[in-house]
Formats: structure tokens, sequence, C-alpha cells
């Protein structure tokens, strides 16, 4: 049997309470399945962990996953997955980040690490062609992710990747990330999955290597990619030209970005201060791609003079601009790009700590938070101090931040009940800046993503963009409640894909589904036909729904927050509310679930997944 | 002719390329936003570059079009006094 394209020599379970490490074989029927990635992460995931799972403790696993793709000529490639029991929201957590970091780890001879087991002290991996090494990282525990990062390849001949936590991440908070490629700041930020490693008293990984990653047939591959280059530039360069903060002007003309902590919907003068049109003028002083990618939408900034001097990296993404900037009503460009860089420094998610400030502010101002947890803090909408000294407090767990180091609902549980209509987040997961009530489908995409409130199941950005081979030929009213279900169904199996191959979801306007599964058959030599390809993204949606279940998840997790269901009264979504039951039964019908949200039996079977229904007690 | 008048705000950077934040354009009964747009692009040909009428899947995937707070396409009627917002299209991130 010819070799299997792809894949470059295994992957590998690494037991930090022995310091040992050995090979996991995955049959190529296996890796057919579940491809790698997230997919693959969900098989490992539900075979190692379960409802009794400690998302803090030694037994709960922790997988970096290339995918198939991952390191080949393919466009936006580069990328990979993180996967672990989230301590943020105690169900499927999926984390995944670009750089360079993941394509280096294959071309270590790598496919994927799995980490169980702690170890004792702070420990730092060195992956390379001679193996796995375990090293001492006691003088790195507790310095910054950018610290770690240069003293790491300082140590390595400035060779490796590094993938690491800052000190959030030491310190357990349940929104810690898990920083990567140093400056650049690719963040596997959501799901607190930096918690996990820092439970493990993994400091970093650092990965070196110059294989290639075997492609079965690279004229096909190196055709099919010269053949949508062009396609792919010319449908994203408004990314290149001003970033996903390109995003905001948009997002503020459709009542999409989110205002004063969700309560708002109109801040169209704020939004234009704070937009990447607005960056590309003032700090921006480079773009940054990641491996493989032709679009480019990462920024550089820099501010050199003036209270916001040292910001230096990064620039702020949409995330970080809807979040410290409209949902906080702070308007100044330099204070929201210090705390971008302040969440990358410590390594927290830049999405759930902004969630957590605007809920802070609402809290303080509705006299809420007790006078004890303020020690002399004075918080105020649209006061860049406030958000600034917050950062620091969450990512130190300081004050208050101690508190809101563990997310909304965590804060909530602190503070008490009368803070529950204040807080925004679904199974635990705070939601990305994107608002339900401006793009319908995103409400049902919240409300049954398996990682919760997610905004990378794709609906809001492919309402307008029809994918024919999907079976949506024409563009949806972003406001209508018809066959949004349905999308949010299809387009969480397609994008689940593309967390497996690890694609990035940029291209994903471009380029269709017979395409990439063109450059997966490319790569791997398979010769996969687009209902298996398809399938194979409904299995990983239905096993990650299985895990939720057997952890305790239910219909009624399916939900949205108050806040997000209440009607706004100015902007470009006044007087909508998405009517998510409706929305939620064609979900699940289009599944094939029951009306309670659980895979039956016969769907089961027809995506193979008889014993993972069994371990559930679906399957008898 | 009765007609009336529509008012284009333009968003960074179609502002700056235009040289203007707003345009006062004059439309007759029954004008769509692609008879507006044939028009603003004879006043501000740089707009060209970015503003593609040719093309619809095009423009949707490029550029936002957005009359009192509603997303319009070419063929939407236009009614005098609406405000039309234009800006690049970008969702996601």
């Amino acid at each position: 049997m010819a070799q299997l394209g792809g894949y470059v020599g295994g992957h590998y379970r690494v037991d930090l309470s022995t310091g040992t490490s050995e090979q996991m074989a995955f049959s190529p029927e296996i890796l057919r399945s579940f491809i790698g990635g997230a997919g693959l992460g969900a098989r490992i995931l539900f075979d190692m962990t379960g409802p009794h799972t400690d998302p803090l403790g030694p037994e709960n696993v922790l997988a970096f996953l290339t995918g198939p793709l991952t390191g080949t000529p393919a466009i936006s490639s580069g990328r990979h997955a993180v996967i672990a029991k989230s301590p943020l929201t105690e169900i499927w957590g999926e984390s995944d980040a670009g750089g360079s970091w993941g394509a280096t780890l294959k071309r270590s001879g790598v496919d994927g690490l799995i980490f169980q087991g702690a170890a004792e002290s702070p420990v730092y991996l060195v992956v390379s062609e001679k193996g796995i090494e375990i090293r001492d990282a006691k003088h790195l525990w507790g310095l910054s992710t950018l610290q770690t990062d240069a003293a790491i390849r300082a140590e390595l001949a400035n060779k490796a990747a590094v993938a690491t936590i800052g000190p959030a991440g030491e310190k357990l908070s349940r929104i810690a990330a898990i920083m990567h490629d140093g400056k650049h700041s690719r963040a596997a930020g959501r799901c607190g999955l930096g918690a996990v490693m820092g439970s493990k008293k993994i400091k970093a990984i650092a990965v070196l290597g110059s294989r290639r990653v075997p492609v079965s047939d690279p004229a096909a591959l190196k055709e099919s990619i010269k053949r949508m280059a062009h396609r792919i530039v010319n449908k994203t360069k408004n990314y290149r030209s001003f970033g996903t903060g390109g995003g905001v002007l948009t997002s503020a003309a459709l009542g999409d970005l989110p205002v004063k902590n969700w309560s708002l919907g109109e801040w169209m003068h704020g939004a234009e201060k704070i937009s990447g049109q607005k960056m590309t003028e003032t700090i921006l002083v480079g773009r940054y791609s990641c491996e493989s990618c032709i679009i480019g939408c990462g920024r550089n900034v820099r501010i050199q003079t003036g209270p916001y001097r040292g910001v230096d990296g990064a620039g702020p993404e949409y995330e970080a601009l809807a979040g410290f900037g409209s949902n906080c009503l702070v308007d100044d460009l330099g204070a929201i790009a210090m705390a971008n860089q302040l969440c990358n420094v410590y390594g927290i998610d830049v999405i759930s700590t902004a969630n957590s400030i605007s809920f802070a502010l609402e809290a303080y101002e509705k006299g809420l938070i007790p006078t004890e947890l303020l020690k002399g803090l004075n918080l105020k909408w649209g006061n860049p101090q406030s958000v600034l000294a917050l950062v620091h407090q969450i990512g130190r767990r300081e004050g208050l931040g101690e508190i809101l180091a563990d997310g909304v609902r965590k804060a909530v549980d602190q503070i008490g009940p009368q803070a529950e209509e204040l807080a925004v987040e679904v199974k635990g997961l705070e939601p990305a800046f994107h608002d339900p009530r401006a793009l319908s489908s995103i409400a049902v995409g919240y409300a049954t993503h398996p990682r919760g409130a997610c905004h990378r199941g794709g609906t809001h950005t492919m309402e307008r963009t029809p994918i024919p081979e999907l079976g949506y030929e024409v563009a949806l009213d972003r406001f209508a409640t018809e066959r949004k279900g349905e999308l949010s169904a299809v387009l969480h199996d397609y994008y689940g894909l593309f967390n497996s191959l690890k694609l990035c979801h940029f291209i994903l306007t471009a380029v269709a589904p017979s395409e990439i599964l063109g450059w997966l058959n490319s790569v791997t030599g398979w010769d996969m036909e687009l209902s298996e390809f398809l399938l194979a993204g409904e299995r990983h949606t239905n096993l990650k729904r299985l895990y939720n279940v057997r952890c305790g998840m239910t219909k009624d997790d399916d939900r949205l927050p108050e806040r997000l269901l209440t009607k706004l009264t100015e902007g470009g979504a006044a007087g909508r509310v998405p009517d998510i039951g409706k929305m939620l039964s064609d979900y699940y019908r289009q599944r094939g679930w029951t009306e309670d949200g659980l895979p039956t039996p016969e769907k089961l079977r027809s995506l193979g997944l008889e014993r993972e229904g069994a371990a559930v007690g679906i399957v008898k | 002719m009765s007609g009336g008048i529509v008012k284009v705000k333009f968003y960074s950077p179609y502002d700056r390329l235009a040289g203007v934040p707003e345009v006062l354009i004059e439309i007759r009964d029954g004008a769509t936003v692609g008879d507006l747009l044939i028009k603003l692009l004879r006043m501000f040909p740089v707009l060209t570059k970015v503003i593609k009428i040719g093309d619809a899947e095009e423009l949707s995937a490029s550029t936002l079009l957005m009359a009192d707070e509603q997303v319009v396409s070419m063929g939407t009627m236009l009614s005098p006094g609406q405000d039309l917002k234009i800006m690049p299209f970008i969702l996601g991130g």
C-alpha cells in the first residue's frame, strides 16, 4: 500500500507524571473517518476522558493536533487544534491557532501531541526530529508569554516555534489562552485551555523541524492551488487591506457590533474611531501572514508616544476592537491595542476577558459588586483606565480579577444571582462579538455549537454567501427564521471539517467544498467522494455532541441568555429578536436528532458511532 | 420628472478616496441603488477601483450598502430622503 500523504510520523502520548512518551497509532480507517485536528481530537477526548474528569486534574487530556493539510502548500493550512475538556465550560473544549507552530510540529515528524498526567514541577518540552525532550522550566515559571518565547528561542538558537502559557495559565485562570509565535501572538484562546496546560505544569512547547510533509500528488495540488490563488486573494482583499478589524464598521452598520455589554444597538460614531481602517491610517506598521497564507489579515502595530507607548506587536483583531471598544464604550484605539497586548502577554483569551470586563462595568454601575472586592477600583464606561486596570487584575488574578479570571458564569456565582441578567454566555463560554439580533443564524449557531457561544461555526459569515454544493444556492435574509436552523447544522459540520483539516475559515467564501476535498485527496492519496467528506464533518459534530451529553448537557443548555433575546431600540437590528425555538427545532430535525436534541440510534449507526452511542446509552 | 435627494455617506476608506464624507445625489422616481451607483461612480471615478457594480457577486462580497438600516442591493428601489451608507464589507474574525 502506498504511503498515506499528509501524515508525517504519528501522534505521541506524553505522560507528564512519569516523564515518558509513546507513539499512539491510529489506523488508516480512523484517520479517514476523523481526519485530524478537532475531528480526531473528538475521538481522543471521548475515549480518554469523561463526565468525571476534572478539567484541571491530571486525568484530563491536552492534545495539540495538526491536520493532514498542515505544513503542505495548501493555502492557509498553517493551523493546529488544541483540545481538552474545558475548565471554563466543563464540556468539549476546542481552540485553535494559526502561525507557524503547527506546521513546524509536522516538520519535526510529529502529527500531534497528547498530554496526560501532570509534572511535579514546571517543565517545557522540546519536540524535534531527535524526539521529545522534557526540560526543567522553573526559570521560566512566572514569565510573560513574550519573555518565555524569547528565553526558549535563545536557548534553542532562535530556531524554534514556541507555544506557551503566561501567568494566567499558571494561575489556572479558566479563561487562560495558549499563545504561539512570540510577538505575532497567535492565540488558542477559547475554552480556557491555557489553564489545562498550567495544571499539567507545562510552561511551553518548543518545536523544531525541517522535514517535508509528504504529498501524494504534488502536481495536482500545485495545479489546484494555482487555479484558486487569484480567486482567494480577490475575495479576501478587504481582510488584507484592513484586517478583521475592518469588520467593525460593517458590524456597527448591521447592528451586529455589541455595545455597552450587549445592551445598545448603535455606536457608529465610535466605530469609526476604532475600525481596522483607522488602524491602517494610524498605528499599523506591517501585516502578518500565517504559514502558507496568501491573505495576510494579521496586523503589526506600534505606538511610540503617549499613554500607550510600548504597544509593539500583534494588533487588535475584530474581537478585541469590539470587546474592549464598543462593548465597553471605549473609542480610543491606542487603549484597545494596549488591552489586546496585555491579554497576549498574560495569556488570556481576548473574547472572554473583554466580556468579563463589560459584565463587571455594568455590575459595578448597578452596585452589585461588594466593596471589599473593589479595593478602591473606580470603574466607568468608556474609561480606558478602567478597562486596562481590569485586564491587569485578571491577568494577575488580583482584586476583582480573582473572580473575573474564571469567566462570567463563575463571576455570577461569586457576585450573586442578581448579576445573572448581565451575564452573557452559553454553556459557560462567553460569545464572540457578533450579535444574534442582527444575523439570526448566529442565534442558533451560538445555542448549539459544541463548545458554547462560538462564532467559528460560520453561520454569520455565510448567510450572504451561497454554497451550492451544500444546498444553499441563494443568500438568506439576515433576519429570517426560515432555513437558518438547517444552515447552521450544515455549516457546523462544514466548518468542523476545516477544523479537522486545519484550514483557515477565511478562504471558505472563495473555495467550493469539492475543491477543498480535492486538496485532501491530492495530499493523502485518498479517493474520497464529496458525500463521504461531508459525512465526516457530520460525524465529528455528532461525536462532540455525544461527549457533551455524556457530561450531562441537555436540550436546556441549547439556549441564549436573556440579554441577547431583548429587543434593541436603535441601530441596524432595532426591534429584532431571533425566533430561537423554531430555529432550534429545524437544527435538530436537519441533524436527524430527537426533539430533545439527542442523536438517534439510526443517525449514530449511519455515522459509524455505534460504540460511542452505546457508551452514552443511546444505542442499545 | 419628479424625484428627490438621497444622502450618500461614505465610510473609510471610501471617504478618503472620494475626498468628501458624504454627498447629496438627486434621483428620479423609481430609481434603484444601481442607478444611484452609476451616477455616483461618474461623479467619483476613483471609486470604480473599489466599488465593482459590473459583478453583483463581487459587489456583495466587497461592499456593504445600507439604506436606512436595511441592507440593499443593485435592484433595490430608493426613495427620496433616504440615507445610503457605503463601506467595505468585512464580517468575521
